[in-house]
């Protein structure tokens, strides 16, 4: 088995009289002939709240009950997908750097950024009897879709943005298409796959906060848990996919970080008096003044971006400075995550 | 709003036994000659409040007993000629302005209870306070007037480590713990291919996060400088560029080692860009490429000091509900007049709207400075500020001697008591003069301009008085009213027939505010320029014998008269204001 990797359980069975609700698990084997194991003792107790079944051995307490904190009553992200797939496998022979009839654009997981895709640089021949797991053609003909960056790792392993191109994208992605009836998510759930909060979930629920190189799951992803629909966050992502184009997004990334973090501890932040919703919805609404981000022209956004860019870095904006108690005043939840 | 109700230190840096000083929710202002523990108290303050984002090994430190062969004793700061087993702490009483609520915190080598997540109430305090001294200036030249100014150790002496992100310190838990050394291999090699890939990324965020916080520092600076120093005209504007950056090969070096500040110092740029307005440019904006050679030490100290007040904003001011603003002689090497100026932005004695952001700051100020301390303090008031002298001789090993600095009505009443006649006389005297030129210049725009007596500064307090009862009046009862029919005033005019309506109701309301007048007139409390003449007469009578010796024995009734007459001065100017 040198140099091999593979997945293992081992289940260590001994008989003992004493009945507690604590469980032994191995973390580590040192010696399986001698039974010399590290173990970690769990009460099982704290996974009566965990509606996610995926538990992370290594996870502490804390970590474990701000997780779920975060899956308390929330529906999951395959509730809403149609589809969260894997990009095509092509040989090399297929793929170009230059474009050129009968060859489509093709991109990887290193093109996509949050909120923002790379223009592609290689161009593959379409040819479908060649190509490995094509995929279905409405993937490609889709008007929209998330990608996701596929092989990922650190802290923030979650990167993802719209493509709004029918690109073709390589395994070293992951393609959602929502449901029909899901249609308006797009923005919102993108928003949410690069927020803080669940790329702590799923650092410490499914990659165990490694450092090293991680293959963002299709089974881990689909048990994201997703909040309540947000305009403001929709709206908020759609204009950190245009600011991000202009290879800047400056204030956005925060406020929508801030506003994701108040759907997901909704009470927390009022108690500790650093809730941020009402007051970025009353600022966002002032500066749209009821039109919709979408029709505007692309004057009339870097308006709008402008405007609230301005108010946002204001050092007396209520928005900001809240953000910036975020660690502070709640130690219990956000701190963990934001200082993570 | 919380606000510092007390400190008490003992046994910490200058201090030795138990110091404290019971301010009661006011601002502070101390007097110190070099060496007199001003400093210690600035340093008590902030390790009180650093130590909320700390462990309690990383603040136990400071407060542990000396040994030689021990190198984690080596960082104590307890006082160096106290017995050594003598207890060391720091404690801070807060109070709730609203509830009255009180809370203490300690940091010593038994107790911590300022970093626990049960009470965050420190943190938000490390947070939203600020803490500059005289280091800042003197750094923010040597760097300036190089070829290359590189802001560098500024930033890494006078800024980072004063700066808090959440509950990191922007200087020990942002960039040293990162920076500190590269991830190495158990033999000691610098890591290859993955693992370097992914600390380089770190490195990339690390440099991009310092970028994005100069890029706040002086946007804030620009508003700041275009607002308080070039009367909201572009004149001058500033950027900062972090153009040396961290780098694997430099970190590899282990920059922060002992002796190693002289690499850090060559290898990261924090380079300032200065540009000049100039209508002829289609931007309007004009380089300066030679930043040293352009600026005099006037136009750099505005720079520096729009850079540190550009730091201070990047805090969230407006939400946070306890902050303390320390300045330690930072303003020592300007002239007196520059620095009033600054005073005066800190103070808001204008209160200005756009200065607002520092009204809510619980203030100390220290300085070495007499002629300083004296003016802030005739220009504060002892209902908002505690004074304070520290004494001590730099070379003997004794504590400082703090005592509560009194106004001089405080000491003319205590001399009073204590049958000291003469000194008594010349505190009012002291206290007057003060009064009055608190309510002849109450922006303190005239501080520098020549002595005048008190005499005179009766005299233009009294004009000032007539001519503002004067402009009232004209406000008052310059009519539109015909003259003719204004006449009448006199007649039993609301029969009138010639009269319409509406002229006898503009007749009534002159009549009637002229009662108004006539009564306010005559109440004692509003006739101030009588109160000028006899505070005149009776400082002439008693203080002329008391500052000249005079053989005149002074009556304890003419004293003590003396004295409710300068408390109603005081009373009745300020509420003039």
């Amino acid at each position: 088995m040198s140099s091999k990797s593979l997945t293992w359980v081992v289940v260590y069975l001994i008989s003992n009289k004493d009945s507690t609700s604590d469980t032994k698990v191995i973390t580590e084997i040192k010696n399986l002939e001698k039974y010399d194991f590290e173990t970690k003792i769990f009460n099982q107790g704290q996974f009566l709240d965990n509606v996610s079944y995926s538990f992370n051995i290594y996870m502490d307490e804390l970590s474990l009950r701000i997780s779920n904190l975060i899956s308390k009553g929330k529906k999951v992200l395959e509730f809403f997908c149609h589809e969260n797939i894997e990009g095509i496998v092509a040989h090399k022979h297929l793929i170009f750097d230059t474009l050129s009839p009968g060859r489509t654009p093709l991109i990887e997981g290193k093109d996509v950024k949050r909120f923002f895709i790379n223009p592609p640089s290689n161009f593959l021949t379409w040819n479908t009897k060649e190509i490995h797991r094509t995929r279905p053609d409405y993937l490609w003909n889709a008007e929209r879709k998330i990608v996701i960056q596929r092989i990922s790792g650190g802290k923030k392993p979650l990167v993802c943005a719209i493509d709004l191109k029918k690109y073709k994208s390589f395994a070293s992605t992951n393609n959602i298409l929502l449901k029909e009836k899901y249609d308006s998510y797009y923005y919102f759930i993108a928003a949410l796959i690069n927020s803080d909060v669940l790329n702590w979930f799923y650092a410490n629920n499914f990659s165990n906060n490694s450092t090293l190189t991680v293959n963002i799951s299709k089974t881990y992803m689909d048990q994201l848990p997703i909040p309540e629909y947000s305009e403001t966050v929709s709206f908020l992502s759609e204009v950190l996919h245009f600011v991000s184009k202009k290879g800047h997004q400056s204030e956005f990334e925060p406020v929508t970080n801030a506003l994701i973090f108040n759907l997901y501890f909704s009470d927390h932040m009022k108690e500790k008096g650093i809730d941020v919703a009402d007051k970025i919805e009353e600022d966002v609404r002032a500066i749209l003044n009821k039109r919709l981000f979408k029709d505007l022209s692309v004057i009339d956004k870097e308006n709008v971006v402008e405007s609230l860019q301005e108010k946002w870095s204001h050092p007396d904006s209520e928005v900001r400075n809240r953000i910036k108690l975020f660690a502070v005043r709640s130690p219990e939840i956000l701190k963990p995550i934001l200082e993570n | 709003m919380k606000k510092i109700k007390e400190i008490r230190i003992q046994n910490f840096k200058a201090f030795q036994k138990e110091q404290i000083f019971p301010i009661n929710g006011k601002h502070v202002l101390i007097y110190g000659n070099n060496g007199s523990g001003k400093s210690s108290l600035f340093w008590a303050l902030y390790t009180l409040l650093q130590s909320s984002i700390k462990n309690d090994e990383d603040v136990k430190k400071y407060f542990k007993k000396y040994v030689v062969s021990d190198n984690a004793t080596h960082q104590t700061l307890k006082n160096l000629f106290m017995n050594e087993d003598e207890v060391s702490f720091i404690k801070l009483t807060s109070l709730d302005t609203e509830t009255a609520k009180e809370d203490t915190y300690t940091i010593s080598n038994d107790i911590i209870n300022t970093n626990k997540d049960d009470d965050t109430l420190i943190r938000e305090l490390n947070l939203a306070s600020d803490f500059i001294n005289y280091k800042l200036l003197h750094n923010f030249y040597r760097a300036a007037h190089k070829d290359q100014v590189n802001l560098w150790s500024v930033f890494e002496r006078d800024i980072f480590p004063f700066l808090t992100e959440g509950t990191q310190n922007w200087l020990d838990d942002i960039i040293v713990k990162l920076t500190l050394d590269i991830p190495r291999t158990p033999k000691g090699y610098a890591v290859s291919s993955t693992r370097r890939d992914s600390y380089e990324a770190e490195l990339a965020n690390l440099n991009l996060k310092i970028q994005a916080l100069l890029t706040e520092i002086s946007a804030h600076a620009n508003s700041f400088l275009k607002d308080q120093f070039f009367q909201g005209k572009d004149v001058v504007r500033v950027s900062l560029n972090f153009e040396k950056k961290f780098r694997f090969d430099l970190i590899k070096n282990r920059i922060w080692d002992e002796n190693k500040q002289g690499q850090r110092y060559d290898g990261l740029h924090i380079k300032l860009g200065v540009e000049i307005y100039d209508e002829n440019k289609p931007d309007k904006w004009k380089t300066v490429e030679r930043v040293q050679s352009f600026l005099n030490e006037a136009q750099l100290t505005r720079i520096a000091i729009g850079i540190r007040i550009g730091a201070l904003r990047t805090r969230p001011l407006g939400e946070a509900k306890f902050k303390i603003l320390v300045l330690d002689d930072m303003l020592i090497s300007l002239d007196l007049s520059n620095r009033m100026d600054i005073v005066r932005i800190i103070l808001n004695k204008e209160g200005k709207e756009d200065l607002r952001f520092f009204d809510g700051f619980q203030k100390f100020i220290l300085t070495h400075d007499k002629g300083f301390f004296n003016l802030i303090r005739r220009n504060t008031d002892e209902e908002e500020w505690m004074y304070y002298d520290f004494n001590k001789d730099e070379k003997d090993t004794l504590a400082p001697k703090i005592k509560e600095n009194i106004t001089s009505l405080q000491a003319a009443i205590r001399n009073f008591d204590e049958h000291e006649f003469e000194s008594c006389g010349n505190n009012l005297r002291k206290e007057a003069e003060a009064i009055l030129t608190e309510y002849i210049d109450p922006e303190m725009k005239k501080l520098n301009g020549d002595f005048e007596s008190l005499g005179s500064k009766l005299e233009k307090a009294f004009n000032m008085l007539i001519s503002q009862r004067h402009q009232k009046f004209k406000q008052q009862f310059l009519s539109s009213i015909e003259i003719e029919k204004l006449k009448k005033i006199k007649t039993n005019y609301a029969t009138d027939i010639s009269l319409n309506a509406a002229e006898i109701a503009a007749l009534d309301g002159v009549k009637l505010r002229l009662f108004d007048f006539l009564i306010e007139l005559n109440e004692r409390k509003n006739r101030k320029e009588l109160l000028i003449e006899e505070t005149k007469d009776v400082l002439d009578r008693i203080m002329n014998a008391a500052s000249h010796l005079s053989e005149n024995p002074l009556h304890r009734t003419e004293l003590k008269d003396a004295i409710e007459k300068v408390k109603e001065l005081k009373e009745h100017l300020k509420n003039d204001k």
